[in-house]
């Protein structure tokens, strides 16, 4: 197991915001996240890539404690992840952006940061806008940005919160396209996304979380007839 | 293209290497003394600019920084009877030492904190340096202050005076000029470099930065310790040059105000910008300081309101260009 | 007052007797009504819109002078909160709806700059028209003390501290009972969710805005009647509200009211330590502390605790 969390619980006052939720994720996979709003989901991915403590549980990665890591040190451990709302770092330019990453992310000594950071601007398709200013790039940019920022840190594991959301049918389906290409290049993934049916094309395994709970984790398939799921997502009049 | 900016440096450096030598022969010398004014707070400038302006951690309390590299040199010289220059590094170093100790917890957490504490900072270390003598009678430190004082508290430190003061003044100013290439050396290199990238993603936001792998509170306190460090030393530079400091006068607000004013006004987060804002700060308020005009009646001089027009200037700069004069050049070069 | 001069002049006699503790604590008590009423002034601004307001220094002694003119024309300075406070919530909202709405879409480092700024300009203005020489108003009140058994209080500070809680608890109730106040309340903890809940922000904002500029200048009427001021005046306690502000932290009335009642404390007791000269050190060296072991406030350990 790459990933394996065990009874993660983050509180926030009085607000259970992830409840009790366990779960692994092996090497290679591509792992959905799926849940209405406030299910927890941002905050489980913020647990595992260290920007809040966890109240209680463990986050184990490829056989290390990481629990209560902070980003950085979770980002030098392998794990790391991009943000909901895109954050670019608006002044820099797309090359600074990822050069972020290739510099202070898991270096690769085989490689310069230049080349790193070339190779994957044109992995990502970003190559033509290399020195354009983060702020003045396209939405579907920046959510490429987003990820090709994350990718140079040469994660084991990535994290992607929504990428797809705010896309058109025919970006949302890019979208998916460079996330399966990211697999092949060995990084597993973990990723939220509110796009039913992009989801379930991509992913292998989904975990559903429900007011911070897991309500149903098994295969796609499985996952879809699962009447709380249906329940969580349509209304109890949908489930038998 | 580089070759040209290359060419307008040198030629700048050449300039101002040549004006002890004409200075004498146009004003008695004052002129001399404006540019060694003008090289501290160009250094000053810049030097803030690398906490405030790449790292964007404002610091209101520089001028603590600054004030305890001249009380550093000053006490240095006397103590010691050695050649003031020698404690420049010194100085420094007491400033750097100091900034870190609170400006790491402070730096840790996201958020104004930094901000707000270097608002208390200074008027903290101006009460302590104004009554440390007083404290330390009677402590086991007492031998401090036994023969001599040892902060001056309200009277001040006169430093031991130079063989030949007119010599000293030159070689200050020397001194000074290559400080002030030092300074924008450092701070052109952090620009260009993994450090600055560093600053510069922490600045514009701090947890994207974070999750990417910067420790961001690291970079902070460095660049604080770096910014420090530079300011300490143009403290030090000024009590040699002045040979008198008082810690009334030396930690006064004013000199915060001045190091937050001229960045902004030059071009905040900038490699030239702070230095071209220190120099029309400088310049403009040694013209201005003594002029006055009237209003309703009423004659005004400029010194009584300069408060006045250093905030409105702030709150024009951040409500229209917030990249300073150098933004407004860029702006208009554009057209 | 009379007790802390008598506690000046033995500097560095650490036993102090029952009757001095009782005095010091009761001292600390009343500072703290004051303290947290100013607090509570920055602490809504940044909970609500995420500013940190540095004019609050300026508003805080502007207020003070208010008082300090309004007592020379022969208004009493216990009215004159009736004056200064609705001018300064008028103030803060027009700033708000011209200035400050645009400063709410900059990068916080403008925020900074741009409070900074205003406050420069403040204290300019009071030195222009009130010159730089220290004021305090002084009146045949001014000096009145009542003994309470072994209790030496003075009427004017606890006229401060009583007018300074009843601000804070019909404010508490503003906020919990009143749906402008509710909405202040929404506002601080997700402002994305509030919009979308249909709250108008712009308004709220303002509202909140101009209430925590009125705050401030109730304090700095308050603080003229028990301080002596000077144009510098503010400063020392924009650095006191914020050290309470993170001892208590933004989102608690009750943290508030504890970090003020740890200030006060300090404050007092350390007198008996150090010279008074350097009072105004302890808020600085405190917020030190604080930051460094608990960061998040006193709450933290509270709710820690469970």
């Amino acid at each position: 197991m790459l990933l394996d969390c065990k009874n993660l619980t983050k509180r926030f006052g009085g607000l259970i915001a992830v409840n009790d939720v366990s779960f692994n994720v092996a090497r290679g996979e591509i792992f959905g996240l799926m849940g209405p709003n406030g299910a927890g989901k941002t905050t489980l991915f913020r647990l595992i890539s260290g920007v809040y403590p966890p109240s209680s549980g463990t986050v184990i990665f490829n056989g290390k404690n990481i629990t209560g890591f902070k980003p950085s040190a979770a980002c030098a451990s392998g794990v790391v992840s991009t943000h909901q709302i895109v954050r670019p770092f608006r002044e820099m330019t797309v090359f600074d952006n990822v050069r972020v990453g290739a510099e202070f992310g898991r270096k690769d000594p085989k490689h310069n940061v230049t080349e790193v950071v070339n190779e994957i601007l044109t992995f990502t398709g970003l190559a033509p806008q290399t020195h354009v200013v983060a702020k003045n790039l396209t939405l579907p940019s920046r959510k490429r940005l987003e990820v090709a920022r994350a990718l140079a840190a040469n994660p084991d594991l990535l994290l992607l919160d929504e990428v797809g959301a705010g896309l058109n049918p025919t970006e949302t389906s890019g979208m998916m396209d460079l996330i399966r290409q990211i697999r092949e290049r060995s990084v597993t993934i973990i990723m939220v996304e509110h796009v039913m049916k992009a989801i379930m094309g991509v992913s292998d395994r989904i975990m559903v979380l429900n007011y911070g709970q897991q309500i149903a984790l098994g295969t796609p398939a499985e996952v879809a007839q699962d009447p709380q799921v249906i329940e969580a997502y349509l209304g109890k009049q949908f489930a038998k | 293209m580089k070759n040209r900016k290359n060419l307008y440096v040198l030629g700048g450096i050449a300039l101002l290497a040549i004006i002890p030598l004409i200075a004498k022969t146009i004003d008695n010398g004052y002129l001399q003394t404006l540019t060694f004014f003008v090289m501290m707070f160009v250094s000053m400038s810049v030097a803030w600019n690398i906490i405030g302006g790449y790292a964007g951690q404002i610091s209101f309390g520089h001028g603590t920084f600054w004030g305890l590299g001249a009380f550093t040199t000053a006490i240095f010289a006397i103590r010691t009877g050695l050649p003031a220059w020698l404690a420049m590094p010194i100085g420094g170093l007491v400033a750097m030492l100091y900034g870190m100790s609170w400006g790491y917890p402070t730096l840790r957490l996201r958020g104004p904190y930094f901000a707000i504490a270097t608002i208390g900072i200074g008027e903290a270390t101006r009460l302590i340096m104004l009554n440390l003598d007083q404290l330390l009678k009677n402590s086991p430190l007492d031998w401090l202050v036994k023969d001599k004082p040892f902060t001056g508290g309200a009277s001040g430190l006169i430093l031991p005076s130079p063989n030949d003061f007119q010599a000293n003044q030159l070689l200050l100013f020397y001194i000074c000029l290559g400080f002030m290439i030092l300074t924008i050396a450092i701070s052109a290199w952090i620009n260009n470099s993994r450090f600055g990238l560093a600053l510069r993603a922490v600045n514009m936001d701090q947890e994207a930065a974070e999750t990417l792998g910067v420790s961001a509170s690291r970079y902070k306190v460095l660049a604080l310790m770096v910014s420090a460090f530079l300011v300490g030393v143009a403290g030090s530079l000024y009590a040699q040059y002045v040979l008198f400091i008082d810690a009334r006068e030396v930690f006064s607000f004013s000199n915060s105000i001045a190091m937050v004013l001229m960045p902004t006004v030059g071009g905040i987060g900038t490699l030239w910008g702070p230095a071209l804002g220190a120099l029309v700060f400088k310049v403009a308020d040694d013209r201005l300081s003594s002029a006055r005009f009237m209003l309703g009646g009423m004659q005004i001089n400029l010194g009584d309101v300069n408060l006045m027009l250093y905030g409105l200037l702030l709150v024009l700069i951040i409500l229209f260009e917030p990249g300073g004069v150098l933004g407004l050049l860029k702006r208009l070069r554009k057209k | 007052m009379c007790f802390q001069i008598s506690i000046l002049n033995s500097q560095f006699q650490i036993l102090m007797s029952f009757d001095t503790f009782l005095n010091l604590f009761a001292a600390s008590i009343l500072t703290a009504g004051l303290y947290a009423t100013m607090s509570y002034g920055l602490a809504l601004i940044y909970g609500v819109m995420k500013l940190t307001n540095l004019s609050h220094a300026g508003v805080l002694m502007l207020a003070a002078y208010g008082t300090y003119w309004l007592n020379t024309l022969g208004i009493s300075p216990y009215l004159a909160p009736f004056i200064v406070v609705p001018l300064w919530f008028g103030i803060g909202i027009v700033w708000q709806h011209t200035l400050v709405k645009r400063i709410m879409l900059m990068p916080p480092i403008a925020s900074l700059l741009f409070f900074f700024g205003i406050w420069l300009i403040m204290q300019n203005f009071a030195y222009l028209v009130f010159k730089s020489d220290i004021r305090s108003i002084t009146n045949e009140a001014t000096l009145l003390t009542y003994k309470l058994g072994p209790l030496v209080l003075s009427q004017n500070r606890l006229i401060v501290f009583f007018a300074g809680i009843t601000a804070l608890v019909s404010l508490q109730l503003f906020l919990t009972r009143t749906y402008q106040g509710r909405a202040i309340r929404a506002l601080a903890a997700d402002a994305e969710a509030a919009r979308l809940s249909g709250i108008d922000t712009d308004r709220i904002s303002a509202l909140a805005f101009g209430l925590g500029i009125a705050l401030a200048a109730f304090a700095g009427c308050l603080m003229a009647l028990i301080f002596a001021f000077d144009p510098e005046f503010g400063r020392s306690h924009l650095l006191k509200s914020f050290c309470i502000v993170v001892l208590g932290g933004l989102e608690s009335f009750v943290g508030v009211a504890l970090g003020a009642i740890m200030l006060a404390l300090a404050e007092n007791f350390s007198i008996q330590f150090m010279p008074a000269a350097l009072q105004d050190m302890v808020s600085f060296v405190l917020l030190v502390i604080v930051l460094l072991t608990i960061p998040n406030g006193l709450m933290s350990l509270l709710k820690g605790k469970k």
